[in-house]
C-alpha cells in the first residue's frame, strides 16, 4: 500500500534585497565604518552575498572599500581572541 | 624610470589601472608621466605619541609638498585619536588625518616617495577620490525610495509567482504517485 506522504513544500528561497540599494548608496566608501561592519562576519571575514544579499557588482566594491578600511586599521583582518 | 616604458600594457597605461587594485596603486600597470589630473583622497595614521602641534605640522608639510608639485589641496582634516581596529608596531592607537586634493601621477609618485623616509607614519593610504559622501546624498535627494517602491512591486510578484507555482504542480505529481502504485 502506498503510504501518502505529503511531501514537504520546498519554497525557493526568498530573495534578499540588496542593502546598498535599498539604502540608495552609490559608492561604496571606505571611509564608512559603521555600515561596512554590518557586512563581516563575527570573525572578521567578508561575509558572503549569499548571506547579505548584496549584488554583485556591489559585493566588487564593497570587497574593495573592506581592504582599504583594513588597511586603515578601521577594520580587523581577524579578530584575535577568537577560537 | 627609464626603460620600462617597454613593459607597459597598451591598454591599462592610461591610468584606469587604478580602479582595478585596493590600494589604488599599481606602478607596474600604470604610465608614470600621466599628465592627467585627478582627485585623490590620501589618509595616513600618525603615530599616537606625537601632540597636537606635531601632528598639524605634519599635515602641514604635506599640504606644503603637494602644493609644491602642482596639485591643489581641496580638504583637509585631522580626524584625531582613534582606537585601531589591531595593534601596528605595539601600538593601539593612532592620529588620522584625512586630506583630498587634485594633482597628477607625479604628485602621487612624489607623495609615496616622501611617506617611506617618514617614521612618525604607521599606514597610508592614496586612493582615487569618488566622492563618495557627495554622489551618496545626491543619490539619496533624487532616487525614488526603493524602500517604498519596492514592496508593492515584490509583493505582487510573490503572489502571482506562488499561484503559477501551485497550479502547474497539481497534475504532475497526481500523475507520479499512480505510477508508484501500480508498481508496488
Amino acid at each position: 500500500m502506498a503510504t501518502q506522504r505529503k511531501k514537504k513544500e520546498k519554497k525557493p528561497a526568498r530573495k534578499k534585497p540588496d542593502k546598498f540599494y535599498l539604502d540608495r548608496i552609490v559608492v561604496i566608501d571606505w571611509k564608512d565604518e559603521r555600515r561596512l561592519r554590518r557586512f563581516i562576519t563575527d570573525r572578521g571575514k567578508i561575509a558572503a552575498r549569499r548571506i547579505t544579499g548584496t549584488n554583485a557588482r556591489h559585493q566588487r566594491q564593497l570587497a574593495i572599500a573592506i581592504k582599504r578600511a583594513r588597511h586603515m586599521a578601521m577594520l580587523p583582518f581577524v579578530k584575535e581572541h577568537y577560537r | 624610470m627609464p626603460g620600462d616604458s617597454e613593459n607597459h600594457h597598451p591598454f591599462l597605461t592610461a591610468g584606469h589601472a587604478l580602479h582595478r587594485t585596493w590600494l589604488g596603486r599599481s606602478e607596474d600597470t600604470v604610465h608614470r608621466e600621466d599628465p592627467q589630473v585627478r582627485k585623490y583622497e590620501f589618509a595616513y595614521i600618525l603615530d599616537p605619541g606625537l601632540d597636537d602641534g606635531a601632528v598639524a605640522e605634519s599635515m602641514a608639510r604635506y599640504v606644503k609638498l603637494i602644493q609644491d608639485q602642482g596639485g591643489e589641496v581641496t580638504q583637509q582634516d585631522i580626524w584625531g585619536r582613534r582606537k585601531l581596529a589591531y595593534e601596528i608596531n605595539k601600538k593601539t592607537d593612532g592620529v588620522y588625518v584625512y586630506i583630498r586634493m587634485r594633482g597628477t601621477r607625479k604628485v602621487v609618485d612624489e607623495l609615496h616617495r616622501a611617506l617611506r623616509f617618514d617614521e612618525s607614519i604607521m599606514r597610508n593610504l592614496i586612493v582615487i577620490d569618488e566622492d563618495a559622501e557627495r554622489r551618496n546624498a545626491e543619490a539619496r535627494a533624487h532616487m525614488p525610495n526603493p524602500d517604498a517602491v519596492d514592496r508593492d512591486r515584490d509583493r505582487d510578484r510573490d503572489r502571482d509567482r506562488d499561484r503559477d507555482r501551485d497550479r502547474d504542480r497539481e497534475r504532475p505529481e497526481r500523475g507520479e504517485r499512480a505510477d508508484m502504485r501500480m508498481g508496488g
